[in-house]
């Protein structure tokens, strides 16, 4: 366990190393890179997929997936401005869809785990039945004003900075998932279902509630990001957000969470956000179009996924050359119990 | 300890990688244009389709005329919040134009007014915005435009002449342009001309992809086997439908028009399946979006309905709505299909 922290931890500096690296160079490609502006506005554009990435790293890490997320995010920014929009309360209106939210959840896990069905199926098509309800209320229309309290939540800076509020917010959020998770006995039971669900089973873990509770978190967090959305484009409609899935998935697994489940870290999430986010910033400065922007994050991501397999597939090829038969199959025996 | 080797090298993989590719790119990119000019920034609902690039070449060499570097670049998919990084992106850079095509209004909204906070001046083109984030709005051709060259194309071939029902396939139901052309359809329907022409469906695909499109026409013509026409008003429509028809040999049993990509026509004309369809000028129109840009810079434009402006040799006039109309439809039929500049 301590020697996974250690890893992670250098996982996690790589991140910051390429940050930096990211910084330094568009700063001095084009100077504009970190001007107070661009750094506002790169971050609130950013809040509602680090939100959703939040979410559903969690679920990643016990090695299901949730789709929904976006279906969940337009469900919820649809019923609060319609509600709004009729006069209801607004705190009052957050609450319900934040509860609707926590239902999406639940209602992803319940199918998941009690009907022991694959979570891309479940959740595939739960995200079409989530957009479909938005779209039923609003009947394919847009609501475009909202109350203050919702703009300034999603859009206005802590006052007397140059800091955006939704961003402090989620740093919040960011700190107590990571409690959750890495500071807790729910958290040690996350990382292990995600290592290996039988083993989780036979060591006594509640595996179906664990389950089911990180598809709640990633629908609860979905549905703020969804009020976070209204805040900052003042817009509610049935397609809201539906672009921010891959790039939500993204942020999960160039974070360092494997796409497998078992490892993986809230703040290596937030970093692989920021990454991505100053890295399309410094190429769309640099008058990038979008090809290129997505070319450079695809590469990256293959490259995240693609290295670590890579360099342990070489060590064993070195180390079965230089040995003799007896270590080889030691060897081999024990690199097989590590990849558990 | 294994495990850990193996992650800092992985680690160090991935920054050694990426700077490699970095000054490559940074390299590689065209950061500046003709010295002395004036950068403005040119973002389409997505990079990548015909008409784009054309409004782009349009917006560049009109734009080089009048002392604007017209900066092209977009999301590679259609989605606004995209978009709403290019915007950054452009103010951040200290552009003092952008001129866009919105994929939602609403959405980009908010963005647009904060650069116009910054001094950026906005110009939307094909896709309007709301009246607060841009000064004008340059629309390919007039709405009323679309909607009688769509009615006339398919009434003049319907048998008889402007008589039987016919659907319309048009896009996702939120595209605010259809929206818009298909009610003035609607409207227009009410003339005596068109009195014997009734619109049964308006049919809305899931999704903008050619797929979809087919299979909701497919649905729609099952569900109602009186229709004789069907008018699509997008290039993806009513190429799906025209591939539809011709693999399913009906050809002759719908008269299929509206608004379409000729390159992507041609052979849909030849087979004589598609007898004519429409489409305006993308270049003219990113021209004409370059001049108006370059009039609002000067403070000669400000949107008031009745103002005007020289386009290349051309007088644009502000029209209600601050809206400047590039041209008309231009139909295209087998005679000039092969002839089309785009």
């Amino acid at each position: 366990m301590n020697r996974l922290r250690h890893a992670v931890v250098r996982w996690e500096s790589g991140l910051v190393l390429l940050i930096i690296l990211v910084m330094v160079l568009g700063q001095w490609a084009d100077g504009d890179l970190l001007s107070s502006f661009n750094l506002q506005t790169t971050a609130l554009n950013s809040v509602v997929l680090l939100c959703l990435a939040l979410g559903l790293a969690p679920v990643i890490m016990t090695s299901d997936i949730d789709l929904s997320v976006v279906g969940t995010l337009a469900l919820v920014g649809v019923v609060i401005g319609d509600l709004t929009a009729h006069g209801t309360n607004t705190w009052l209106a957050i609450g319900i869809g934040l509860a609707i939210s926590l239902v999406c959840g639940l209602i992803n896990g319940l199918l998941v785990v009690l009907f022991d069905l694959p979570a891309l199926a479940v959740t595939l098509g739960t995200m079409g039945a989530y957009t479909g309800v938005s779209f039923l209320i609003l009947k394919g229309l847009a609501i475009s004003t909202f109350p203050s309290v919702i703009v300034s939540m999603g859009s206005s800076n802590v006052t007397g900075t140059q800091i955006p509020f939704a961003v402090v917010l989620l740093i919040v959020f960011a700190a107590i998932l990571s409690f959750i998770l890495h500071g807790t006995v729910f958290g040690k039971s996350v990382f292990a279902i995600g290592g290996s669900r039988k083993a989780a089973l036979f060591s006594g873990i509640a595996v179906n509630r664990v389950r089911i509770t990180t598809f709640v978190i990633s629908g609860l967090m979905a549905g703020i990001a969804g009020l976070l959305f209204l805040g900052n484009y003042q817009t509610a409609q049935a397609g809201m957000g539906a672009s921010e899935l891959l790039p939500a998935v993204t942020a999960v697994i160039l974070g360092g969470v494997s796409a497998y489940g078992g490892t993986g870290t809230i703040p290596g999430v937030v970093l692989a956000a920021a990454l991505l986010a100053l890295l399309q910033s410094a190429l769309g400065l640099h008058n990038f179009s979008g090809e290129g922007q997505t070319m450079a994050i695809g590469f990256l991501l293959i490259i995240a996924i693609g290295l670590p397999p890579l360099s342990q597939k070489y060590k064993d090829w070195k180390r079965r050359r230089s040995a003799s038969p007896v270590t080889v199959a030691n060897a081999v025996l024990s690199s097989s119990e590590e990849g558990k | 300890m294994k495990n850990q080797r193996s992650v800092i090298r992985a680690v160090a993989g991935i920054v050694l990688a990426t700077a490699s590719v970095l000054p490559v790119a940074i390299m590689g990119a065209n950061s500046a244009g003709a010295s002395g000019s004036v950068k403005v920034y040119m973002i389409p609902k997505f990079t990548g389709i015909a008409p784009f690039t054309q409004a782009a070449a349009g917006c560049k060499t009109e734009g080089a005329k009048l002392g604007l570097n017209c900066l092209y670049g977009g999301p590679t998919t259609g989605s606004a919040v995209d978009q709403v990084n290019f915007i950054n992106n452009a103010v951040a850079a200290g552009d003092k134009g952008v001129l866009i095509s919105n994929d939602d209004a609403a959405t980009t909204n908010p963005a647009l007014v904060r650069a116009e906070k910054h001094g950026v001046k906005v110009v939307t083109f094909d896709s309007d915005a709301l009246p607060s984030g841009r000064t004008v709005y340059v629309e390919g051709t007039s709405t009323a435009s679309i909607a009688q060259t769509e009615l006339d194309m398919l009434g003049s071939q319907m048998k008889p002449a402007y008589t039987g029902n016919f659907i319309i396939l048009s896009a996702q139901a939120t595209d605010s342009n259809q929206v818009t052309w298909n009610k003035q359809v609607k409207a227009d329907l009410k003339l005596m001309k068109y009195s014997k022409m009734k619109l049964v469906s308006i049919v809305n695909p899931p999704s903008d992809s050619a797929a979809d499109a087919t299979s909701s026409l497919q649905a729609a013509l099952a569900a109602n086997p009186t229709v004789t026409g069907i008018i699509s008003p997008t290039t993806v429509g009513i190429a799906a439908a025209a591939q539809y028809l011709t693999t399913n040999k009906v050809c002759s049993k719908y008269v299929l028009t509206g608004l379409g990509d000729p390159n992507q026509m041609k052979p849909f004309m030849t087979s004589n399946c598609v007898h004519s369809f429409a489409l305006w000028n993308f270049t003219q129109e990113g021209k004409v979006a370059a001049c108006a840009m370059s009039a609002v810079l000067a403070g000669k434009l400000t949107g008031k309905t009745g103002q005007s402006f020289m386009c290349a040799g051309v007088k644009e006039v502000v029209l209600p709505g601050q809206t400047v109309s590039a041209g008309n439809a231009e139909v295209f039929t087998k005679a000039n299909v092969g002839s089309a500049g785009f």
